[in-house]
């Protein structure tokens, strides 16, 4: 009885944080709604970001066929994984890359107060409208260039959301440094530069000590290995690698909040949160 | 009525590179955290082009060796790193209303930021290029240049951010008119990216398309001054210089006109 109360509890508190993040992602798309041409304008405009770094691999191999291995659709996935799995961490969670920011002014205050989850309550209060832009450009350009069939776009969805695991754990990691360190935030961003530029650029490239670098310090070997191992080979192993990598980052950066959260100090700061 | 005389107008141009190169400085282990973006990118370069060229089995690609197609990318990087967002803060200033009390001071709008825009860009690149350069030295060895491509370099370089300051005010003051220039300034920077040759040398891209880019402005900013390092000869500089000083003219007059109609635009309430 007690074990049907304790699963009874746990589904309405899964629940209650789905509707937290659902609740927080429709206010925040309907507030950057209210201007609407700006709303517009950045979306189209990071999906034109995207598409400028394409243009610059598809020139590449227009005139280098073949790299290591890699042939031209072997890039597009890599771009669209990377930028599809970005959207869905960043568009839903975009207070993340302010959080050392947040540790730093004090501004936790707010979200202890609140008997949600403070970590999750304070990912998702914000939301990076750009980041919709890279949401779209991944499946548009995956489906119209590279033409998966069922499986392999199946694989595709499923890689987005390890890649958006692994970014949003990193992100958090990195900024969780600030209840250690003091001000981290460039530091942070610095490192989270490294994971996104490492992971948009072929594995095969990387060889002897980085490689081993790229699959511990900076994960960035499980992202751009996913266009080979995974959508092209369909290697379950490597699958399987990726999705613990992205559960062990999600769970370590929660860890380490919670562990930063016991040294977090108010700044008794008093301010209107409109 | 007397008239200053060119210097004494000059000076508080120079008055505001000055102060602007050392508020750099001020924030110096900021902006030393800043390079390791162009350490980790320069790495990633040396393992993309170090492969390209064992794929290719080839000495050289389009004149480049190795070493050079490495030079060249730490020159491209160090400059477009090193551009000011000012179109940025203008847009701000207009939207704000903020541009009211500028316009009010004794100084041209547009010099004020030139000043502040070359200080800016003059730190950033140096710092850059010694980042770049220590890196690209460790991955790829000396460079060849020499006193005469490095001197013309660095000119064509100060051309360059002359072309860019002009073609980001004129997108700036375009905040007159519209809501955000935002996507106006976010477009140039990527066509700056691709057609400007901060990713690939112009010589790689298909021919069509390397010639079209030839004649923007986007690519005296970057791929002229860059490749004029490692491939300096007379006659393609001067040819060069000559291209960027059309832009600047050419740029400045639409900037000054845009401004003077936006200008026209603002009204001040009392208060």
């Amino acid at each position: 009885m007690f074990r049907e109360d304790d699963r009874a509890n746990r589904k309405n508190t899964a629940r209650s944080y789905l509707g937290l993040v659902t609740g927080y992602l429709k206010a925040n798309i309907s507030m950057e709604m209210e201007y609407r041409a700006s709303f517009a304008t950045r979306v189209l405009g990071m999906l034109l970001n995207d598409c400028m770094w394409l243009a610059f691999w598809v020139l590449y191999f227009t005139r280098f066929p073949a790299l290591s291995g890699w042939e031209r659709n072997d890039v597009v996935a890599l771009w669209a994984v990377t930028a599809f799995g970005y959207g869905i961490a960043y568009s839903i969670f975009g207070n993340s890359v302010y959080l050392a920011r947040i540790i730093i002014n004090g501004d936790l205050d707010f979200y202890l107060v609140y008997p949600k989850d403070v970590l999750l309550h304070v990912l998702c209060s914000r939301m990076d409208v750009t980041a919709l832009g890279d949401t779209l450009f991944g499946p548009l350009v995956y489906f119209a260039i590279v033409r998966p069939g069922p499986g392999q776009g199946l694989l595709f969805f499923l890689s987005g959301l390890a890649v958006a695991m692994i970014l949003l754990g990193f992100t958090v990691i990195a900024h969780s440094l600030a209840f250690f360190i003091g001000n981290s935030e460039t530091l942070a961003s610095q490192l989270l530069n490294a994971l996104i530029t490492f992971s948009t650029y072929p594995s095969e490239i990387f060889q002897g000590a980085v490689r081993a670098i790229l699959f511990t310090l900076v994960p960035a070997g499980f992202i751009n290995s996913i266009p080979v191992r995974v959508m092209r080979e369909q290697d379950p192993a490597f699958f399987a690698a990726v999705v613990l990598a992205a559960v062990v980052l999600v769970l370590g950066g929660r860890g380490l909040f919670r562990l930063g959260l016991k040294r977090y100090e108010s700044g008794n700061l008093v301010r209107a949160r409109v | 009525m007397t008239r200053k005389s060119p210097y004494v107008a000059a000076q508080k141009y120079v008055e505001m590179f000055r102060v602007t190169l050392a508020s750099q400085l001020a924030y110096v282990y900021d902006v030393l955290l800043r390079q390791i973006f162009l350490v980790i990118i320069m790495f990633v370069f040396a393992q993309l082009w170090r492969t390209t060229f064992r794929f290719q089995s080839a000495g050289t690609i389009e004149a480049f060796s190795f070493d050079q197609m490495l030079w060249y990318l730490a020159a491209s990087e160090s400059i477009v790193l090193a551009l000011p967002q000012i179109g940025r803060d203008i847009d701000e200033e207009v939207k704000s209303g903020a541009v009211a009390y500028s316009l009010n001071k004794p100084y041209s709008y547009p010099l004020f930021y030139y000043a502040k825009y070359l200080a800016d860009a003059v730190f950033r690149f140096a710092l850059n290029l010694f980042v770049a350069g220590m890196v690209t030295w460790v991955l790829a060895g000396i460079p060849r240049w020499t006193g005469t491509s490095a001197a013309a370099a660095v000119f064509s370089i100060l051309l360059a951010f002359t072309v860019d300051f002009w073609t980001q005010f004129s997108i700036a003051v375009l905040a007159f008119w519209v809501e955000d220039t935002w996507a106006f300034r976010f477009l140039y920077s990527r066509v700056l990216m691709v057609l400007g040759g901060v990713l690939l040398p112009l010589d790689i891209l298909p021919p069509l398309l390397r010639r079209v880019s030839s004649y923007l402005p986007v690519s005296q900013v970057i791929y002229g001054p860059a490749r004029t390092f490692s491939f300096f000869e007379t006659r393609g500089w001067l040819a060069l210089t000559g291209r960027q000083a059309l832009w600047i003219v050419a740029l400045m007059l639409v900037a000054h006109g845009l401004f003077r109609l936006g200008v026209k635009r603002v009204s001040v309430q009392g208060g």
